[in-house]
């Protein structure tokens, strides 16, 4: 159950993440937004920076929120885990 | 795609905007620091919906790696943390230090990125790389990035 909640806040996620991406692609061309694409977290800083003067505020908040949930969710259900320190080989 | 798009500078109007660059930094720094002490931080949407790693997963580890001075893992990590590190450590320098010292930084990375079109070398390397690391190694890139 937890698991189809964690999807669902997920999938609610990259569609925020797609909403702001398609403005910086508009505001500020090809380049800022390829470099969105690849850094999420430059994607939700610039959404944050420029949410008022685009009227995105709205969906920052709900995104943010999502990501919260997200990671409480994922931490609840045990899906989050660093292999830090302990990396997997190929 | 035109030229006028392909050359257009994107690090220096980062690197000009200070708020933007104040942002970044800390948001960076908290990341690494979660990422050090093995806290949740920044989760990708793209990993965690569609299961497949986007072409910057890795690169925090890849870093934490870097300032503990273990070169291998962090290369093996991702190769790009090097240069994430110097272009973080650029804008770092640029949002805290001197206005006068910001411009002349920002001006010389604005007629690097106009003349020999760096930012998009940067950007299509670091998506070949993806691709290869996708295509090539996907169960053990995968199993990486978890």
């Amino acid at each position: 159950m937890l698991g189809i909640l964690g999807l669902v806040l997920w999938l609610g996620c990259i569609i925020c993440f797609i909403i702001v991406l398609i403005k910086l692609f508009q505001e500020n061309g090809v380049l800022h937004g390829i470099l969105g694409l690849i850094c999420g977290l430059y994607t939700f800083i610039w959404g944050w920076i420029n949410a008022t003067r685009l009227n995105i505020k709205n969906i920052m908040v709900i995104w943010t929120l999502l990501i919260i949930l997200s990671i409480i969710v994922n931490v609840t259900t045990g899906g989050f885990h660093y292999s830090f320190g302990t990396p997997a080989t190929p | 795609m035109s030229q006028a798009i392909l050359f257009r500078p994107v690090f220096s109007t980062i690197l000009r905007n200070r708020r933007l660059g104040s942002a970044i930094c800390a948001a960076a720094l908290a990341q690494l620091l979660l990422t050090l002490f093995g806290l949740p931080g920044w989760p990708c949407p793209i990993f965690h919906t569609l299961g497949i790693p986007c072409p910057g997963c890795g690169l925090t580890r890849a870093t934490v790696y870097l300032f503990h001075g273990d070169f291998k893992q962090s290369l093996t990590m991702h190769a790009f943390a090097p240069i994430f590190v110097i272009a973080l450590a650029v804008i770092t320098f640029c949002t805290v230090g001197p206005r006068s010292h910001t411009e002349r930084i920002a001006a010389g990375a604005e007629t690097l990125e106009h003349y020999t079109g760096l930012t998009v070398l940067l950007l299509s390397g670091l998506i070949l790389y993806w691709l290869a690391r996708l295509v090539i190694l996907q169960t053990a890139f995968v199993r990486l990035i978890q």
